[in-house]
């Protein structure tokens, strides 16, 4: 087929763009992600009883200003990075941010602290299950995230892929932090921290083969 | 005119995308002129392969082309997505330094036209027969034949949301097999 004809056929019928109906089609595959692992948590965790308590604690709040941070961040560097004409203009570095400064605060609380408080404040009482839960918990919301930005045009695989994992881990991390009682912010910023980023590491790795079109 | 060539194209591309197809024609006859003249003088020493690429890359911005942000600058955008298609056949070729070509003269854009399309090796007509038979069903009434979505719909009783996946899906395999095929 010569190039003009192709062009004519694309061009013929059907040329419109719905965005709004895209959209929804990208929130409703989202959504099917974010059910499927919140059946994943009402399964295997549960909203922690003592939730009220947690939360009058200010690092409650800081744990979950950090998490939301990552989701948030995440999922706008993803947005920008399915676009090419706005991919370029997304620095990586922007992404290390709420790590950087989250485990600034986890080292300094730790180095005031007294020796025989580090070693709990490292371990807490389930540092052997946190990162894997919350990379349990995102893997459907990972999967949604692949298919939605195969909808886009990534021009930045690996660093799409990275920024979805980053997303999906932060929206993991979300929920799993309504279940976990660990609050101390160096355990976070260990645990929590390394939780998110395997998903992002998952997504880097894999990126030119899942997202490429 | 380089910001004349911009807002022309603009102006064809948001017509075209609110269903002006001869606007959408226009719009892809000059992108193609531009990623000619782009992919020419990158491939210098394959010129037999310009063509294809032209072609892989006019369905796959037609396939994303939501991905446009009226804001942006149009020749920005298809800029971008001629330089990644190139990396990306470089690295399908495994053209050593493909990884590492340097081609991110952000300043020279798309900027030299050619018009004069060669024959491309690859046949879309043959791929596209070979897609499943929803799918190139679908395609052969409404792209090629020129058919209504209604019209089409009535014919093949599919529903009409149906004839439109399936046009969409077809267009995507399409591209998927025109990337795989080298």
């Amino acid at each position: 087929m010569k190039t003009e004809n192709l062009i004519e056929m694309l061009a013929r019928q059907d040329t419109r763009v719905d965005h709004r109906r895209l959209m929804l089609h990208w929130l409703g595959a989202l959504g099917v992600g974010l059910l499927l692992s919140i059946a994943v948590f009402v399964y295997l965790f549960r909203i922690n009883p003592d939730l009220r308590m947690l939360m009058e604690n200010i690092w409650f709040w800081t744990r979950f200003a950090f998490i939301a941070s990552v989701m948030i961040l995440g999922g706008w560097m993803f947005a920008k990075l399915g676009k090419p004409g706005t991919a370029h203009r997304v620095p990586m570095w922007l992404a290390a941010a709420p790590f950087a400064l989250f485990g600034l605060l986890g080292l300094v609380l730790l180095f005031t602290a007294a020796p025989e408080e580090r070693r709990p404040m490292l371990l807490g009482i389930s540092w052997n299950v946190c990162s894997r839960n919350i990379t349990l918990l995102s893997i459907p919301i990972f999967f949604a995230s692949v298919w939605v930005a195969r909808q886009f045009a990534p021009v930045r695989l690996r660093f799409t892929g990275a920024m979805l994992g980053l997303f999906s881990g932060g929206a993991a991390a979300l929920m799993y932090s309504m279940y976990c009682p660990e609050i101390a912010p160096t355990f976070v910023a260990i645990w929590y921290s390394l939780g998110m980023l395997i998903p992002a590491a998952v997504g880097a790795v894999l990126g030119r083969k899942l997202l490429a079109w | 005119m380089l910001q004349e060539r911009e807002s022309a194209m603009r102006a064809l591309l948001i017509d075209g995308c609110a269903g002006n197809q001869i606007a959408y024609a226009k719009f892809l006859t000059e992108l193609s002129a531009l990623l000619r003249g782009f992919y020419r003088k990158r491939l210098m020493s394959m010129p037999d392969e310009v063509e294809d690429l032209v072609q892989e890359v006019l369905i796959a911005i037609h396939n994303q082309r939501h991905t446009y942000d009226a804001a942006q600058p149009v020749t920005a955008w298809a800029h971008a997505i001629a330089r990644f298609k190139l990396v990306d056949f470089f690295r399908r070729r495994q053209v050593r330094g493909g990884d590492h070509l340097d081609i991110d003269d952000v300043e020279e854009e798309l900027a030299s036209e050619d018009h004069n399309a060669a024959d491309a090796k690859r046949d879309v007509t043959t791929l596209l027969a070979d897609l499943p038979p929803k799918q190139r069903e679908a395609i052969e009434l409404v792209k090629i034949e020129g058919l209504s979505i209604t019209e089409a719909a009535a014919k093949t009783g599919q529903s009409e949301s149906l004839i439109k996946v399936n046009i969409h899906r077809g267009l995507k395999a399409l591209a998927v097999r025109m990337r795989e095929f080298a």
